[in-house]
């Protein structure tokens, strides 16, 4: 019998089955969601949507975080641009962290990266985006 | 997280679908067999964007129905053991709270909540009430949790999380 592949839904193991695709922000999703369905509605205004659009389409419109269309791509531009990794910079834009202890804490991965860059300027140019992205989004984590 | 996919599906029509409407079916019948749907490993199929090569039909031999072999684009939902991602709380017991990531059900047990938030079932329904920081976990309220494990079903994924760890937890009360 094969060997069973230990924690096969990993985050670190993410781009074993998504290397290929493309991940999105919640941003995104909404954008593409609200688009896709009004024009749905448009040809049959009757159209019942499963259960799982409609909770995906009102979970994007609750937790979108950028608020004009072309935000997502220069975060994704600036920071892939910068050796972060796509799932790295799609949970940065996601969940807005306040600072870079944050980041690191939610998104561990981005510590390994920044010493893979040998880049001083990387944890830095985060941060950045990350006071960006907490602008744009207005939301603060209660403490 | 939510991923941009190109899938592939043979759909099947059957002969009275034949006709100046049949591209407009053919989608329509693609859309009814996979929104909605989950698997382990693409995880939940949310909404199929656009057709990338609708393929020519075939004629099945005995049945008169043509085949299509198919390719999509399409938004998925998929969890990730150690992802962090926001949630709105749905239901909330002595044993925990389930919470809503979209169609992804969480559940967060007590022993994943830290030590000093206490169960209450007060007026305005269960909670979890911080004494020390003055913050409850209710319906309804957006939560960062970390997700510990998951498994799937034939229709859906379920998973374990946990907010006892820095950064994580209440984020915003319910929305007025």
């Amino acid at each position: 019998m094969g060997e069973r592949k230990q924690n096969a839904d990993d985050i670190n193991d993410i781009y074993e089955s998504f290397g290929q695709s493309q991940m999105l922000f919640v941003s995104d999703v909404e954008n593409i969601l609200s688009t896709t369905l009004e024009d749905r509605k448009k040809e049959e205004p009757n159209y019942e949507f499963p259960n799982v659009v409609e909770k995906a389409h009102t979970y994007a419109k609750r937790f979108s975080t950028f608020t004009s269309a072309s935000e997502p791509s220069y975060v994704k531009d600036t920071l892939s641009k910068n050796g972060l990794r796509p799932h790295e910079i799609v949970m940065l834009g996601n969940l807005c962290p306040d600072n870079l202890d944050e980041a690191l804490h939610l998104i561990p991965t981005l510590k390994v990266t920044a010493d893979d860059a040998d880049s001083p300027s990387l944890p830095l140019l985060t941060l950045a985006v990350v006071q960006s992205c907490r602008h744009t989004s207005g939301k603060t984590r209660k403490k | 997280m939510f991923f941009l996919l190109e899938m592939e599906r043979i759909v099947t029509l059957p002969p009275q679908t034949f006709g100046s409407g049949l591209r407009e079916t053919l989608h329509k019948q693609l859309i009814s067999e996979v929104e909605g749907t989950c698997s382990g490993k693409h995880g939940y199929i949310v909404c199929v964007t656009r057709i990338v090569d609708a393929g020519k039909g075939r004629i099945q031999m005995g049945t008169g129905k043509a085949t299509f072999h198919m390719k999509y684009q399409c938004v998925a939902f998929r969890p990730f053991k150690g992802e962090v991602i926001d949630c709105v709380v749905t239901q909330i017991n002595k044993m925990g709270f389930f919470a809503d990531a979209g169609p992804f059900a969480i559940f967060v047990s007590s022993n994943l909540i830290p030590g000093d938030y206490e169960f209450t079932s007060g007026d305005q329904g269960p909670s979890f009430v911080s004494g020390e920081q003055d913050v409850s976990i209710v319906k309804d309220c957006e939560v960062r949790v970390k997700i510990v494990g998951t498994r799937v079903d034939a229709t859906e994924i379920f998973g374990i999380g946990t907010i006892k760890e820095d950064y994580l937890g209440v984020l915003a009360g319910p929305e007025t």
